[in-house]
């Protein structure tokens, strides 16, 4: 469009406006011809913009030491090795399950994934970012005893109802032995299943309620003194 | 493996749920760290200090250093925070501080990161021609700077990369989606669907497959053939084509043709599993068009002949050679590169249609003074210019007058230049899809050694898991192996417990595939050549044979992703099994300090160093000791004993396995401790020697009568000798259960 606008300025200057509108008309007319010829594919601007939305910043530094127990030092050597795995601060639960396969490599690990990656993302996002990983760590490793045993009985809440069943249990024990997987002796038997989920259950409650709130499973874990 | 190794702490904290279930009492982590040092207020008197400095830090023109992988850049602190979104100008970039030399570490890559800073000091992103699309878009969303500011003079290149990297990731996925055992279908339309969407599915399938075809050409040539001339009319004496003449054949077969055309459009519209979606979908709507001619056919016949209509509907007949289409890739693949030059065949047609214009007004207006032109008007100038311009020059209109010729002349010579213009864009189009498909074919053809090369390298690493897990154990009773302990890959060590962990939850142990499993397709059971084996799992094939096939349906995806890392794992660890230092590069050394009691302790080294000391633990072990107090989860001994341990590859594992449970109470046999003794050092040369399988199935045929579980030591014997080991010791009683070092 060069010519046009050389052909434009050496003529008359006294029109400066309709020279100014000629131009900016052309200019448009340029560029809506490109971008019809061109046509920009929309694939690739979706992609960028959910890649915008998964970058995720966590809170600062100074924010995450009040929440947790840690100290500044092994906040930042966690999330270095969070953020070397995982750039976009998003861990899905797809990922969850393949780090799961590669630990436990004959394993199954896709129950066992999902019912860890729903206790972890309270919110049900979708994915969970550096804060919430560093708050369950946080539980697990520095908390109360009485915390531990919270996010356990989150962890078996399957459905979150707030009471622990016979269900819950077996699918909790079900998922444990699927990441088994098939490299383990003895061989696993559905009967021997049941028969753990019984055991279990029973020793978890002994007044033959079939279902277990909090406070039953916390008072259970104290007395049998799993943990103190 | 690296980046596992960042998740394997969280991942062992998280097996404290496991501890309520657990039928036999978990053991205590590794080892702890020596709490010298560590008093509380050092450290945090240190991060105080940390604290002030990074306050004082705050200065807008203080210079930053930043160390990317031992390569130093320097820069302003203001030139970073020009642009607060991306992790250099945040406050995540503390989260890399090192304290100690007062620099940002990070461990990526130098030479895309000279880029990215190059982007914060002059505002322009480039993208380096050499580098991977991959790798580049890797370290641009590690350092959270979008892809979309590249500046123009990169901008291209790095779209069009992007998009053929695209294409090719979406290909590879849709074939790995189709290389994945399929789940049984549930119903007999979901088994019809998948027979008519993939021929090589049975043989019924194929079957199907090639009658279609051959009716499709039948109908075709039928079609053909129905216009050769084929004799004289006797009655009239002119020549009448085949179809006037055996009219009654040519309809069966018709009819014929047709019907099997609609009993297979109704089957694939019953079994599609969107019938809307099918019905919307081009191969269906070919098949209507294909088969609808016929019958309004039938029913204007009843009506009486309207032969023009009637004329054209017999038109219609001939895409029913678009049918094939769903036998040929070929033709497919010929259709989307069409579909895919659209914009450069529109182009095309467009400039064609401006000139064919231009010329034909003009050529009209010269030649419309000579008499009995063939020019009588401009469109049909319009023939003219069109066969000129593609060069044809049938010669039926030739331009008299000679501005008519000069205008031919240049017609000509431009049909030539603009009919080759989009051309060679088509042209790579072309090819580039073409190329694609013959991926995509030489990708089926080794589909399936592709998946027995998975199978065995997911095999391999969990038999080498396994084996050093229990050359570890063994490793650790040995009194020789002590300087060994320096070398001690902490990464292994955590993942052993972790595993071990499992184990005892669920009252189960690890075995090492044997070689028969690696090839089966399926079937996972690990059998052994040698006819000892043999009578050994006779019992244990048949009936869990068939819960192990239901089992493997449930393979989680993603195992190509994984063949690289666990293949060089396995590599490694065969090769290099002494030198631990050797997998040091692979796995990520910066594991943290996890425990319960408040004293901070001393950093962990950022380097590669395998320092046994710096090495941590997670969930504390007196929750573990208490747990073993009960006798409610400890089930142990009579499930132990009704298995027999079965027959595996590594035939003397059977008597490490019971060696090793610290949890037994029946009683042992004192004389086959030195008999176990002797085998573990003999097991060591097996293991450095790399490969198990030779040698042990040489052993077991030696050994006829091994396949009980047999417990060798005593157990005080074990346990003292432990005691020098662990540092987790509780009382004596304890020690027999949980005395346990990796």
């Amino acid at each position: 469009m060069s010519w046009v606008h050389s052909a434009i300025a050496t003529t008359d200057r006294r029109p400066s406006r309709i020279l100014e509108s000629c131009k900016r008309f052309s200019r448009r007319l340029s560029t809506g011809i490109t971008r019809a010829v061109r046509r920009i594919q929309v694939p690739d601007a979706r992609l960028d913009s959910i890649l915008s939305k998964n970058f995720q910043h966590p809170r600062s530094l100074d924010e995450i030491v009040k929440c947790t127990r840690f100290s500044k030092s092994e906040i930042r050597l966690l999330y270095r090795s969070f953020k070397q795995d995982c750039p976009g601060g998003n861990v899905s639960e797809e990922r969850l399950r393949e780090i799961y396969l590669q630990l436990f490599p004959q394993g199954n690990s896709v129950k066992y994934a999902h019912y860890l990656f729903s206790v972890i993302d309270r919110n049900h996002r979708g994915t969970f970012t550096f804060d919430d990983y560093i708050l369950t760590l946080s539980v697990l490793c520095r908390g109360t005893i009485d915390e531990k045993l919270r996010w356990i009985f989150r962890l078996y809440d399957i459905n979150g109802d707030g009471q622990l069943t016979r269900e819950n249990v077996t699918e909790v024990i079900l998922s444990l032995y699927d990441l088994l997987g098939t490299a383990a002796q003895p061989r696993v038997d559905e009967r021997e299943i049941l028969q753990h989920v019984d055991k279990i259950f029973e020793s978890f409650d002994p007044m033959q309620t079939e279902e277990i709130t909090m406070d039953d499973f916390i008072d259970y874990c104290k007395r049998v003194s799993f943990m103190t | 493996m690296a980046s596992v190794a960042a998740w394997l702490p969280f991942a062992r904290a998280a097996a404290i749920g496991w501890v309520p279930l657990a039928k036999n009492p978990l053991p205590p982590p590794p080892f702890r760290i020596p709490t010298s040092g560590g008093s509380p207020s050092s450290p945090s008197t240190s991060t105080t200090s940390a604290s002030a400095t990074t306050v004082g830090e705050r200065r807008c023109d203080e210079k930053l250093i930043i160390n990317i992988s031992g390569r130093r850049f320097e820069c302003w602190r203001s030139t970073v925070e020009k642009y607060p979104d991306s992790l250099l100008g945040s406050n995540e970039k503390e989260f890399f501080y090192d304290e100690d030399t007062h620099e940002y570490f990070f461990d990526r890559d130098p030479d895309v990161f000279r880029v990215i800073l190059n982007f914060y000091r002059t505002g322009k992103l480039h993208y380096p021609k050499h580098e991977c699309i991959a790798a580049y878009d890797e370290e641009l969303a590690f350092f959270g700077i979008l892809p979309d500011i590249i500046g123009d003079c990169c901008y291209e290149d790095y779209r069009d990369r992007k998009r053929e990297n695209t294409e090719r990731l979406i290909d590879d996925r849709l074939h790995e989606d189709e290389d994945k055992t399929q789940p049984k279908p549930q119903s007999i339309r979901e088994t019809m669907w998948r027979a008519f969407e993939n021929p090589q599915v049975s043989t019924m399938a194929s079957v199907f497959y090639y009658v279609t075809g051959f009716f499709i050409a039948v109908s075709v040539i039928a079609n053909v053939l129905d216009t050769v001339a084929c004799g004289p009319d006797p009655e009239t004496g002119y020549p009448r084509s085949c179809g006037e003449r055996f009219s009654r054949q040519f309809f069966c077969l018709d009819t014929a043709c047709v019907m099997i055309f609609t009993v297979e459009y109704f089957l694939r519209l019953y079994a599609a599993p969107d019938r809307l979606k099918f019905v919307r979908s081009v191969m269906s709507v070919i098949d209507v068009v294909a088969i609808m001619p016929y019958y309004i056919g039938l029913f204007m016949n009843q009506k009486g002949e309207v032969s023009g209509a009637f004329v054209t509907l017999r038109v219609f007949r001939v895409f029913r050679i678009f049918k094939f289409s769903r036998h040929s890739q070929g033709l497919r693949v010929l259709g989307y590169t069409l579909k895919s030059c659209a914009s450069e065949l529109g182009f095309l047609l467009f400039s064609l249609t401006m000139a064919i214009i231009i010329f034909a007004t003009v050529m009209y207006y010269a030649e419309k003074s000579v008499v009995h032109t063939k020019f009588t008007s401009i469109p049909a100038a319009f023939w003219y210019t069109i066969v000129t311009m593609t060069t044809l020059g049938y010669g039926d209109m030739v331009p008299k007058t000679w501005a008519g010729k000069l205008v031919g002349g240049v017609c000509s010579l431009s049909g030539v230049l603009v009919i080759a213009l989009p051309v060679p864009v088509i042209v790579s189009n072309f090819s580039r899809i073409y190329h694609q498909s013959q991926r995509a074919d030489k990708m089926k053809a080794q589909r399936k050694a592709r998946q027995i090369r998975i199978r065995l390298a997911r095999n391999a690493t969990s038999n080498a898991f396994v084996a050093a897990k229990r050359r570890r154990e063994q490793h650790s009773d040995d009194p020789n192996s002590s300087a060994e302990k320096n070398f001690v890959n902490p990464f292994e060590l955590q993942h052993h417990h972790l595993l071990r962990c499992l184990e005892l939850t669920t009252d189960r142990e690890f075995i090492e595939m044997g070689p028969d499993a690696l090839m089966s397709s399926g079937a996972g059971t690990s059998l052994i050549p040698g006819s000892n084996a043999m009578a050994g799992l006779g019992r244990f094939a048949s009936p869990t044979s068939h819960f192990l096939l239901n089992r493997r349906k449930w393979w989680c995806c993603g195992p190509r992703r994984r063949r690289k890392n666990s293949y060089k794992l396995s590599a490694d660890r065969a090769n290099n099994i002494n030198n631990a230092n050797n997998s040091g590069d692979e796995f990520d050394e910066e594991l943290v300090d996890l425990r319960v009691p408040s004293s901070l302790t001393p950093r962990t080294s950022l380097t590669l160093s395998h320092n046994v000391t710096a090495i941590n633990v997670i969930p504390p072990p007196p929750e573990q000791q208490q747990l073993l107090q009960t006798s409610t989860t400890s089930i142990t001994i009579p499930s132990l004993l009704q298995h027999d341990v079965v027959l595996h590859s590594n035939v003397l594992s059977p008597l490490l396995s019971a060696y090793n449970r610290f949890d037994l109470n029946y009683p042992f046999d004192k004389g086959s401790r030195n008999q176990l003794n002797r085998k573990a050092n003999s097991l060591t040369t097996v293991y450095e020697h790399g490969s198990t399988n030779e040698t042990t199935v040489d052993e077991l045929l030696l050994k006829p009568d091994v396949g009980r579980v047999r417990s060798p030591s005593s157990i005080t014997d074990y346990a003292s000798h432990r005691l020098t080991n662990t540092s987790l010791i509780v009382d004596a009683q304890e020690t027999v259960k949980l005395t346990k070092k990796k």
